[in-house]
Order: C-alpha cells, then structure tokens, then sequence
C-alpha cells in the first residue's frame, strides 16, 4: 500500500469531482477494508516484536510505539473516511427522493446494491410520515429561497420538451390534454407538477 | 343582481391584494357557521401569521427550533376543510362568478400548502441531517427546563410525528453504516487486550473521534429585532450580550447560540 489511508482520501475526492455521484467504487472500499487488516497485522507483529517482560510487568520497547500509534490513527481515519463516503452518497440519495420517487435508470447504475436498498426503505419512511401530517412534501419544491417562489396563480404556462412528447393525459378536471412535443399549455399547476420535475415539460417563465 | 355581483367581485379582488389577511379570512370563513365574510383578525395572532414567522425562523436557524404541534395541526385541518369548500365549488364550476371564485381558493389554497410543506420540509431535511444528536439530546422530542420559579417548563423541539420518523430514520441510517462500513471493520487489535477496544464496529466511539455532530449553532446570522432590547427580562443566560441599546426593527448581526432563546421567545427574528 502507498501513504497510509490514501485510498480512503481518494475516494472522498471522488465524491468532490463528480457532479452527482461518482459510480460506487466497490473495489476501493473493499480495498480499505483490506488495509484495515494489514494495519491490525501489522501492530499485532509490532508488539510481539517489540514486548518485553521486566520483573512480571509487561513493556513494550519505546522506539515502537510510535509507529504504533501511527497504526491506530490510520485506522481511526479510514473508518471515518468510510462513513464520511458513504454519509455523503446517502445525503444525496434523499435529496434525489425530494425530486422523483424512482430512481432514474441512468443514475441507478452508479449506485451499489445496498444504495438502492436504502433510497427504497427511505423512501416508505417518508411515505409514512407525509401520510401521517397529510400533505406531500415532494410538492413546491424550492421553498423560501429558489424554485418558483410562492404560487401566485393556481394556472400555469408549460412547454412540452420531452422527445417525442409526454403523451395524453388527464387533468384533474376530467378533460384530457396531448402534451405534443414543442407545444405549450396552459394548465393547473397540480396536473404538471410531477412533469415538470421529471424534466418532460418546463415552466414558461413571466407567462402571463 | 348583476351590481351586487360586481360588488362582490371587488371585495374578492380587495382580498387577493391583501393575501395575508385574505387567506385567513376564507380560511376563518370556511370555519365559521354563518360562512359571512366577517374582517379578519389582528394578523399578528392569525393562524397563517404566526406559522410563517416560524417558518422564516426555521429556514433561516441552523438547527431546529420549537414546534407548536396545535398550530400545525390546526393549518392542516383549515386546509382540509378549505379542499372541502372547493370541491363543494367544482360542482357549479358552470356559473362564471363560481368559476373566479375556485380559482381564487385554489391559488389561496396553494400558497397555504407551500408555506406549510416547505416549513415541514426544511425541519425534516434539519433532522436527517443530525438524526444521532437529536435522538439523544431530545429522547422524547421534549426539553425541560427549570425557570426563575422552580417549575419545570416542557418545549416540545420535535412532534411526536417528526420523532417516529426520527427514530425510523436513526434505524435506517444505523443499518445503512453497518452493513457497508462497521461489519467489515475489525474489531479488536489484540486478543489478549481487551482493554485496547477502538471500536471500530461502532458507530460513535465516544473516545477518539467524535462521529455524531451537532448542528453549527456557532455560525453568525442576520436578525431583526422585534422588542425593545432595554425591555428583555434575563434569561438566565451570563453570557448573553448586552441588547438594551437595541430597538424595536433593528437589524442586528448575531451569533446564533447568543440569541437562539430570543428567538424561541420571539424578541428576535432572523432574517434568511
């Protein structure tokens, strides 16, 4: 192995470089897992090495410990580099469920198979709570700051950008409306608004 | 017929000018019995007033702040009763005056909605973010506090909703790490050494390296003041710094852990 705890740095730089996450990079943590043990090893060896029993009390020659200790903290800072890895993907994954419920196929690929596992049972623990309080927290999303602000009109203009347009559907007043590609509607706001995040139509600015 | 309904259009438009107050009338009125268009209530003490002071506060404050569980409660039954109104609507959508009326519900409707599902969302989005601090600062969601008078003051920081799913989520997140990170970890250095555990297999150890954070309450915020700083009664606090120079719409640039009971108490509000 190179430096010490290099490999867990270098994963964590990974998450900086991408734009969402980088594909989970199984083989690096399976390789930190494996310095992991190298270290544990490699202190076990220091200190029969080094152990000497002076008068029935154990001592443990002071050239070493150092080294030692430089063993341990390595081993403080791959966990930590571990869980800061994994902390991150997972804040971006619930960011993810506040702006679709599945997961994109193109964006499935670079999770790992417990990711997928996590986004699924995140996502029945917020189910549960919005059916608790009664309201869906996936709707405005923006808030106070960004996103469309504040609805001032129940109505709003939308342009269908979707390849081929995003089909026929069913507004909530029972009439049906073909969103063609290239067209734009004038419609509530709750009929579109899954759309809208899905990125199959987009929001006219300063309509009317 | 026709005068009276350009009159009571004009009210209508009246009303949207002045949202605030406008959307807790209707809301008001959708309570009431007699359904009349009675005038609004002091907006300070109105239902829709406070919640969004809480919710610039919550937006604006690095960790949580106290929820009034009734208040919420309450805007959400209001909701629900005003969807009753407008799908009462819906079924005369044919007359044109019913017709700008739904619309107007729905907008008022709306604009409740984003108040109350983003003020939700900002305080969900805080409690993921320090799930293991809350769950032991706040076991039951609840602080108690001794005041001047001996008595123990309850403030709930979490809903009972907002811990189960706290509580979920701790679950989930303890899971999560487990699985991909603690369970291949080792988990003694040497045999005959118990006493050299790192535990490693933990998820906070306590001894080395602090793994749960609390949120930065130490940061530095913009806030208004909302009281006469000279008027404040001491909270006990000896570290406090000295407001009494400060008035009623003062800006003031404050850290957060300085002035966060002001702000429970509502002698300050922040500015996001």
């Amino acid at each position: 192995m190179d430096a010490y705890a290099a490999t867990s740095l270098e994963l964590l730089r990974s998450l900086n470089r991408s734009d969402w996450l980088p594909p989970y990079d199984e083989n690096a943590v399976e390789t930190v897992f494996k310095e992991q043990r190298t270290h544990v090893a490699e202190f076990k060896a220091l200190y029969e090495a080094g152990r000497r029993e002076v008068d029935g009390v154990e001592e443990i020659e002071e050239g070493i410990k150092p080294i030692m200790s430089l063993h341990i903290s390595t081993l403080h800072r791959n966990k930590r580099c571990l869980l800061a890895y994994q902390n991150h993907r997972t804040s971006k994954l619930r960011d993810l469920r506040f702006e679709t419920s599945v997961i994109p196929p193109h964006l499935k690929k670079q999770l790992s198979k417990q990711e997928i596992e996590y986004f699924k049972e995140y996502d029945s623990l917020l189910e549960s709570y919005q059916r608790s309080v009664g309201v869906s927290l996936t709707s405005f999303v923006g808030g106070l700051t960004g996103g469309d602000g504040c609805p001032s009109t129940n109505m709003i203009e939308v342009r269908v950008t979707k390849k081929g347009g995003a089909g026929e559907i069913v507004t909530d007043d029972g009439g049906t409306v073909d969103l063609k590609e290239g067209t734009t509607h004038f419609l509530k706001r709750g009929d579109v608004e899954r759309m809208i995040r899905m990125g199959e139509v987009e929001q006219v600015r300063g309509g009317v | 017929m026709a005068a009276l309904n350009i009159d009571d259009a004009a009210d209508m438009f009246g009303g949207v000018a002045d949202f605030t107050q406008h959307t807790v009338n209707s809301i008001d009125d959708a309570m009431s019995d007699d359904g009349a268009d009675s005038i609004g209530g002091d907006d300070s003490t109105s239902e829709m007033a406070l919640l969004q002071q809480c919710w610039v506060n919550e937006v604006a404050s690095p960790s949580l702040l106290p929820i009034d569980v009734d208040l919420v409660e309450c805007l959400t039954l209001l909701l629900k009763n005003q969807l009753a109104v407008i799908d009462q609507l819906e079924e005369s959508v044919a007359d044109p005056m019913a017709a700008l009326q739904l619309s107007m519900y729905q907008t008022e409707v709306d604009r409740v909605k984003y108040v109350l599902v983003d003020y939700l969302r900002v305080r969900l989005r805080k409690i993921e973010r320090n799930a293991l601090w809350y769950m032991s600062q706040f076991p039951d969601g609840k602080e108690y506090k001794t005041n001047a008078e001996d008595e123990t003051v309850t403030v709930t920081f979490l809903s009972p909703k907002e811990m189960k799913f706290c509580a979920g989520y701790t679950k989930l997140l303890r899971k999560h790490m487990k699985e991909t990170v603690l369970k291949h970890m080792p988990s003694k250095l040497l045999d005959n050494k118990p006493e050299l555990d790192l535990s490693l297999q933990k998820l906070d150890d306590m001894q080395t390296t602090r793994m749960v954070d609390p949120p930065h309450d130490n940061t530095y915020l913009l806030a208004k003041m909302v009281s006469n700083g000279s008027q404040w009664v001491s909270n006990g606090d000896a570290d406090e710094p000295d407001f009494s120079d400060y008035k009623h719409g003062h800006m003031i640039l404050a850290r957060y852990d300085a002035i966060k009971s002001r702000v429970i108490s509502k002698e300050v509000e922040l500015v996001p």
